[in-house]
C-alpha cells in the first residue's frame, strides 16, 4: 500500500489523541471508584443499581419504621406494666377487705387507696404520647378517651374515642398495630369468667354465698335460674334465648356441694355455700361486659357500706368481693394478653430489623458489585495504556523525523 | 539535424519544467483537504520521417491528471456520513445519559424522598411538621420533575436551532457546488482539459456536504454533479439549487422539521424518516428515536404518580375531617398533584378540535392498588371516511371502528392505553396527534390549596368501624376500606347479630356480602339481613356498603353489634397516609407491571444501552471512515518523499535536456567554424 505523509501524520495523531482518551477516562474511574460513569457503559447495571437503590432506600425507610414502632410499643408496654401493678395492688386489697376482722373503718381506709387507684387508672387510660396525643382513643388522638360523671361510688364512665388502631408500615407486606383501642382495653371486659357469671339475687334474704365457679365441658348461652323453695331444696328453670323450660326439682341443697348444670358436652359446675332462705334466687347466665372503672367503683362502694350489720350483709358483701375479685381477673387477663401481644410484635420487629440489616449489607455489596471498580484490573490497565502511550508518542517522533528532503 | 536536436532539447526542458511545477503543486497541497495528487502526462512527439526512418520529434505534455478513483471517494463521503450521524447523535445522547444517570441529580433520589415524607406522615399524622416535611420533599420531586424536562426542553430547542443552522449551512454547499457545477463545465467546454483542482473542489464540497445530511449524486453527460437528498428531492442539478429550509411541523409548533422548497417555489415538509446521515440526520433520529421517548416517559412516570396518587389521597380525609364526601367548597382536596390533559395536535389548522384526557386510574385498594395504562408512546387519530383508527407510534399497533361508532366507540377499544377522546368527530382525513404525556414533567406541580396549609393531607380514612362495648363474642371487624365513589350516606348504620337466624340485622342501605369462597350475594335494601353464612356453608368475610368494605372475622355472640360510621376527630389515623406510602413498592405503572422507579431505570437503561449502541456504532464508523480515507490517500495523496524524488527527476531531466541543447549548441559553433 501507497503511504502518504498526510496518513502518516493522521494516523499517529489519531491514535495518540485514542489512547489519551482512553487513559482520562480510567483516570475519571479511578478517581471516583466507579466503574460506570454514565449508564451507556453498562445499561444492564445502571439500571439495575437503581433499582437496588430504591430496595435500599425502602429498606432503610422500614428500618427506621421498626425502630419507631418498636419505640412506641416499648412505650405502650411500660403502661401495661403500670397498670398489671396498679391491678395485682387492688387485687391484694380485695383480699384483705375478706378479712373476716376487719372492722368498717379498717375497710374504709382501704377504700381510700382504692379511691386513689381509681384516679390513677384513669390517668394511665387518659394518658398522652410524647406528641400530646392520647394514647388510648383510638383514631381520635387528641381527644380525651375517658370521662367521669357522678361521685365516687356511684360514677359511670363514658368512652370517647373510637375502635381505631394506629399502623406503621413495618415491612413490604406487614402493617402493625402500634395502639389498643381504650374499649377494648377498658370497657369491653367480660364479667365472671368470661363465658358466664353466677351471682346472687339482689333481694335474697339468707346468707347464701357463691363459691368458685367453672366449666366442665362447656357452657351453652342459656339462662340458669335457681330458686330455694326452702333453705334445703331449690329449683332450676333453664331459659334458652328468652324462652323458660318448665321448672325441674325440688333438688336438695347442701351448702358447699357442687352443683352441676346442664348437660352432655355442655356441663359446667357452681357452689352455693352459707344458708339461703325459701325465695332466695341464684342465676348463671353469659357474661355481660363492665368496664374496669366501674368494677373499681363497685369495690368503693361495697368497702363503704356497712358490713357488720349482721350476717346478711357480710354475706352479700362476700358476694360482691367475690364478684369484683372474678372482674379484676378479667380486667388482668385483658392487660396481660395485651402486653403479651405488644411482646410478640417487639419479637417480630426485632426479627425485621435483623433481617432489614442484613438485607442492607446485601443491597451494599450488590451496589458495589453493580457499580464499583475492580482497582486491581483499572490500575494494571492504566500502566498498560500509559506505556503503548509513550511508545506511540516516540514513535511518532522519530517516523515524522524521516524525509528526503534531509538530504537534498 | 541541429535545429531537430535543439527543437527535442526545448521539448525536453518544457516537459521537465511542467513535471517540477507539477510537483511543486503537489508540495505545496500536500496537507490540502480532498486535493489528488496530479502528474503530467508525456508522450512522445509525431515522428519526422526522413530517408533513415522514423525519428522521434521529442516529447510533449498531453495534460495534467490527478490520481482519483471515483469509487474510493464516494466510499469516502458516505463512511463521512455515516461517521457524522453517529456523532451528532451521541454528542446529545451523551447529555440525556449524564442526565438521567446522575446520583444526586436523577429522578431517583427525589422519588425516594418523597415516600421518605409521606411515610413520616404515616408515623405521625397529626404532626404538622411531619406534614411540613413531607410538602417539602413532594416539592423536592415536581421541581426534579420540573427541571429533568426543562433540560429536555433545551435539548429540544438546541435540536431546533441546530437544524436551522445546518440547514444554511447545507444550503450553502449546494450553492457552492452549483457554482462549481457551471465553472467547471465552461472550462472543460473551453480547453476540453480536465479543471484538477475544481473537480477537487467540488469532490471535497460534496464530502463536506455529506458530514452534514447524506446526499447521492450522479454525473450527467456535461460532467455536472447533480445532488439528491432523502428519496430524491434534486438538491442541485446543474447550477441551480433547489434549498432545504427549516418549517415548523405541521403537527407540532414547537417542532422545526425540514422544508423542500421546489421550483414553484411551494414549501413541502419532509417526512422526517426521510433526513439520514450526516449531522442533519443525527439530530433527527437523536429526537425522534432518544429524545421524544426520554420526554415520554418521563412524562408517563409524572401522570401515572400524580394519577395514582390523587386516586389514593381523593380516598381520603384530612386532619380537619373532609372528605370527598364533604360538600364541595368546603375545602376537600382529592389531588395532590396537579398535571394538565394530554397533548392533541391537528394536522390542518382548519379541522374539527378533538380533545383527550386521562382516564382514572385502574385497580382499588380494596384489591390491591391503583396503576394506569399509559404507555409513553404517541398516538395518531385518522379519520379516513369509513374507520376511526387510532394508531400507536411505538409499535405501530392500531385501533379501528367504524366512523359511525364514533370516538365513544374508539374510547371503548383503547381502554387500555390509559387515555380517552372526546371533543368533536374528526375531520376526514386529517392526522391528529395525541401526545398523552410528553409535557406532563413540564406540568406537574403541587396543589397549591395543599402548599397553603398542610391540613389539607389526607392522611386518615373516611369511615371507621366500631363494636358495641356490650358485645360478648369473638367477633372482629377491620376498620374499613373505601373504593373510589364512596358515599356516608345512612352512617352510622349497626349491623346486629341475630344468633337464631345466624344473620346481621341492619336498618338501611343495601349490602353486598363475600363470603369465604369468594361468591358474593347482594342483601337489602334495609331493614334485611345478611346471613352469616352462604349456601355452602362457607362465613362471611366482607361486607360492603356504599363503596365501603369491612372485613370481618370471629364468631358473634347474639345481640353483638357492629357500627360502620363517619371517622370523627381521627386525627391520629394515618390509614390513608400508609395506603399513600406503599404505592412506592406497588406495581403502579405500565398496566400494573411495574413501579414507578422501575419505570425509571427502564428509561436510564434504554437511553444507555442506545448511547452505547450508537458510540460504538461510531467507532466502528470511524474505523471505516479512517480505512476509506487511507485507501484513498493511498491513491489520491501526496507523499513528499515521492515528492522529492520527482524533483530530483525532473532536475535531472532538466539538465540533461539543457546539456542535449549545449551540446547541439556547440555542434553549431563548429559548423560555424568551418565557415569561417
Amino acid at each position: 500500500m501507497r503511504i502518504t505523509t498526510s496518513m502518516m501524520f493522521d494516523s499517529g495523531t489519531r491514535n495518540i489523541l485514542d489512547l489519551q482518551g482512553s487513559l482520562y477516562k480510567l483516570q475519571d474511574q479511578l478517581s471516583t471508584g466507579r466503574r460506570i460513569l454514565t449508564p451507556a457503559d453498562d445499561p444492564v447495571a445502571a439500571a439495575q443499581a437503581l433499582v437496588v437503590s430504591q430496595r435500599a432506600s425502602v429498606n432503610t425507610q422500614f428500618i427506621d419504621n421498626q425502630a419507631s414502632a418498636s419505640s412506641q410499643l416499648s412505650e405502650l408496654e411500660d403502661r401495661y406494666s403500670a397498670m398489671v401493678d396498679l391491678l395485682q395492688s387492688v387485687k391484694a386489697r380485695v383480699v384483705d377487705a375478706g378479712n373476716a376482722a376487719y372492722s368498717d373503718s379498717n375497710r374504709r381506709a382501704i377504700s381510700a387507696e382504692i379511691r386513689e387507684r381509681y384516679d390513677e387508672l384513669l390517668g394511665l387510660a387518659n394518658a398522652t404520647d410524647a406528641q400530646g396525643q392520647h394514647v388510648f382513643s383510638g383514631f381520635r388522638g387528641d381527644t380525651r378517651p375517658f370521662s367521669v360523671s357522678g361521685s365516687p361510688g356511684g360514677r359511670t364512665i363514658s368512652y370517647a374515642g373510637d375502635e381505631g388502631k394506629r399502623q406503621m408500615q413495618v415491612e413490604t407486606d406487614r402493617v402493625m398495630d402500634l395502639s389498643d383501642s381504650g374499649a377494648d382495653v377498658f370497657m369491653r371486659i367480660p364479667q365472671g369468667n368470661g363465658i358466664f357469671e353466677f351471682s346472687p339475687g339482689a333481694a335474697n334474704t339468707g346468707t347464701g354465698t357463691i363459691g368458685a365457679y367453672s366449666m366442665i365441658t362447656g357452657f351453652n348461652g342459656s339462662t340458669y335460674d335457681i330458686s330455694f323453695t326452702s333453705s334445703t331444696s331449690y329449683s332450676l328453670v333453664v331459659t334458652t334465648n328468652g324462652v323458660p323450660a318448665p321448672a325441674t326439682g325440688p333438688f336438695a341443697y347442701v351448702p358447699g356441694q357442687d352443683i352441676v348444670l346442664g348437660s352432655g358436652s355442655q356441663q359446667f359446675k357452681v357452689v352455693i355455700g352459707g344458708a339461703p332462705n325459701a325465695g332466695d334466687a341464684f342465676t348463671a347466665a353469659p357474661s355481660t361486659n363492665k368496664d374496669v372503672f366501674s368494677t373499681l367503683d363497685q369495690m368503693i362502694s361495697a368497702l363503704e357500706s356497712p358490713v357488720a350489720v349482721n350476717d346478711v350483709t357480710k354475706a352479700q358483701f362476700r358476694n360482691q368481693m367475690t364478684e369484683i375479685s372474678n372482674n379484676l381477673d378479667q380486667v388482668m387477663d385483658r392487660f396481660l394478653t395485651r402486653q403479651t401481644s405488644i411482646g410478640a410484635r417487639r419479637i417480630e420487629l426485632e426479627a425485621l430489623s435483623n433481617v432489614g440489616a442484613d438485607l442492607n449489607l446485601q443491597y451494599q455489596t450488590d451496589m458495589s458489585r453493580l457499580q464499583d471498580l475492580d482497582f486491581t484490573e483499572a490500575i494494571s490497565s492504566m500502566a498498560n495504556r500509559k506505556m503503548v502511550l509513550e511508545a506511540a508518542q516516540l514513535s511518532f517522533k522519530q517516523v515524522s523525523q524521516m524525509s528526503l528532503f534531509n538530504y537534498l | 539535424m541541429g535545429s531537430g536536436m535543439l527543437s527535442i532539447g526545448i521539448t525536453g526542458i518544457h516537459a521537465a519544467q511542467l513535471g517540477l511545477e507539477a510537483t511543486q503543486h503537489n508540495i505545496a497541497n500536500a496537507n490540502t483537504p480532498g486535493y489528488s495528487r496530479q502528474y503530467i502526462q508525456q508522450s512522445a512527439g509525431i515522428p519526422r520521417l526522413t530517408g533513415s526512418g522514423y525519428f522521434g520529434s521529442g516529447t510533449t505534455v498531453d495534460t495534467v491528471r490527478r490520481s482519483y478513483d471515483k469509487y474510493l471517494t464516494q466510499q469516502v463521503q458516505s463512511a463521512q456520513t455515516n461517521a457524522s450521524e453517529s456523532a451528532a447523535q451521541l454528542a446529545k445522547l451523551s447529555q440525556i445519559d449524564n442526565m438521567l444517570g446522575d446520583p444526586s441529580s436523577g429522578l431517583a433520589p427525589a422519588l425516594q424522598e418523597f415516600f421518605t415524607g409521606v411515610q413520616q406522615v404515616a408515623a405521625n399524622p397529626s404532626l404538622i411538621s411531619a406534614r411540613q416535611s413531607m410538602l417539602a420533599a413532594s416539592q423536592t420531586l415536581t421541581t426534579r420533575f420540573n427541571a429533568l424536562n426543562q433540560r429536555m426542553a433545551e435539548l429540544y430547542d438546541g435540536v431546533n436551532g441546530e437544524i436551522t443552522s445546518e440547514l444554511s449551512l447545507i444550503n450553502l454547499y449546494a450553492t457552492q457546488i452549483g457554482d462549481v457545477n457551471g465553472q467547471i463545465t465552461r472550462a472543460e467546454a473551453a480547453t476540453n482539459q480536465p479543471p484538477n483542482d475544481l473537480l477537487d473542489l467540488r469532490d471535497q464540497l460534496v464530502a463536506e456536504l455529506n458530514k452534514h445530511v447524506r446526499v447521492s449524486t450522479v454525473e450527467d453527460s456535461i460532467g455536472n454533479f447533480n445532488v439528491f437528498v432523502g428519496n430524491g428531492m434534486q438538491l442541485v442539478v446543474g447550477n441551480v439549487v433547489n434549498a432545504l429550509t427549516p418549517v415548523t411541523s405541521s403537527f407540532d409548533p414547537e417542532r422545526i422539521v425540514v422544508g423542500f422548497k421546489g421550483l414553484s417555489g411551494t414549501v413541502q415538509e419532509l417526512p422526517e424518516s426521510l433526513i439520514e446521515g450526516g449531522t442533519l440526520g443525527g439530530l433527527m433520529s437523536f429526537r425522534r428515536s432518544a429524545l421524544d421517548d426520554a420526554a415520554n416517559t418521563m412524562g408517563q412516570i409524572a401522570a401515572s404518580l400524580a394519577l395514582t396518587f390523587n386516586a389514593q389521597h381523593a380516598l381520603g380525609q384530612d386532619l380537619q375531617g373532609l372528605n370527598a364526601t364533604s360538600p364541595s367548597g368546603a375545602g376537600f382536596q382529592a389531588n395532590y398533584f396537579n398535571i394538565s390533559g394530554p397533548k392533541v395536535f391537528k394536522g390542518a389548522t382548519t379541522a374539527a378540535d378533538v380533545t383527550a384526557s386521562f382516564l382514572p386510574p385502574s385497580g382499588d385498594p380494596v384489591n390491591g392498588n391503583f396503576y394506569t395504562n399509559l404507555t409513553g408512546s404517541d398516538y395518531v387519530l385518522r379519520n379516513d371516511g369509513t374507520n376511526l383508527t387510532l394508531t400507536r407510534q411505538s409499535d405501530k399497533t392500531t385501533w379501528s371502528v367504524a366512523t359511525g361508532a364514533g370516538l365513544a366507540g374508539l374510547n371503548a377499544a383503547i381502554a387500555g392505553e390509559g387515555f380517552s377522546l372526546g371533543g368533536a368527530v374528526p375531520t376526514a382525513n386529517v392526522d391528529y396527534l395525541i401526545e398523552p404525556t410528553r409535557d406532563i414533567a413540564r406540568n406537574i406541580a403541587l396543589n397549591p390549596y395543599i402548599v397553603a396549609d398542610t391540613r389539607r393531607i389526607a392522611a386518615a380514612a373516611p369511615t371507621v368501624t366500631t363494636l358495641a362495648l356490650a358485645n360478648t363474642g369473638s367477633l372482629k371487624v377491620t376498620q374499613g376500606q373505601v373504593a373510589s365513589g364512596y358515599s356516608l350516606t345512612g352512617l352510622p348504620l349497626t349491623f346486629t347479630f341475630d344468633k337464631a337466624g345466624d344473620e346481621y340485622d341492619f336498618l338501611s342501605g343495601s349490602v353486598t356480602a363475600t363470603y369465604a369462597d369468594g361468591t358474593t350475594a347482594g342483601f337489602g335494601p334495609g331493614p334485611a339481613s345478611v346471613d352469616r353464612l352462604n349456601g355452602s356453608g362457607k362465613e362471611l368475610m366482607r361486607i360492603t356498603v356504599n363503596g365501603i368494605s369491612i372485613d370481618l372475622s370471629g364468631l358473634p355472640a347474639n345481640g353483638d353489634q357492629f357500627t360502620i360510621a363517619a371517622n370523627l376527630n381521627g386525627v391520629a389515623d394515618s390509614r390513608n397516609a400508609v395506603k399513600l406510602g406503599s404505592l412506592q413498592i406497588q406495581n403502579t405503572t405500565a398496566g400494573g407491571k411495574a413501579t414507578y422507579q422501575a419505570t425509571y431505570a427502564s428509561l436510564v437503561s434504554e437511553n444507555g444501552a442506545l448511547t452505547r449502541q450508537v458510540k460504538i456504532t461510531g467507532e466502528a464508523q470511524a474505523a471505516l471512515l479512517e480505512q476509506n480515507e487511507s485507501a484513498r490517500s493511498s491513491v489520491s495523496g501526496v507523499n513528499l518523499d515521492e515528492e522529492a524524488a520527482n524533483l530530483i527527476r525532473y532536475q535531472q531531466a532538466y539538465q540533461a535536456s539543457a546539456r542535449a541543447l549545449d551540446i547541439s549548441s556547440k555542434l553549431f559553433d563548429v559548423l560555424l567554424g568551418i565557415a569561417n
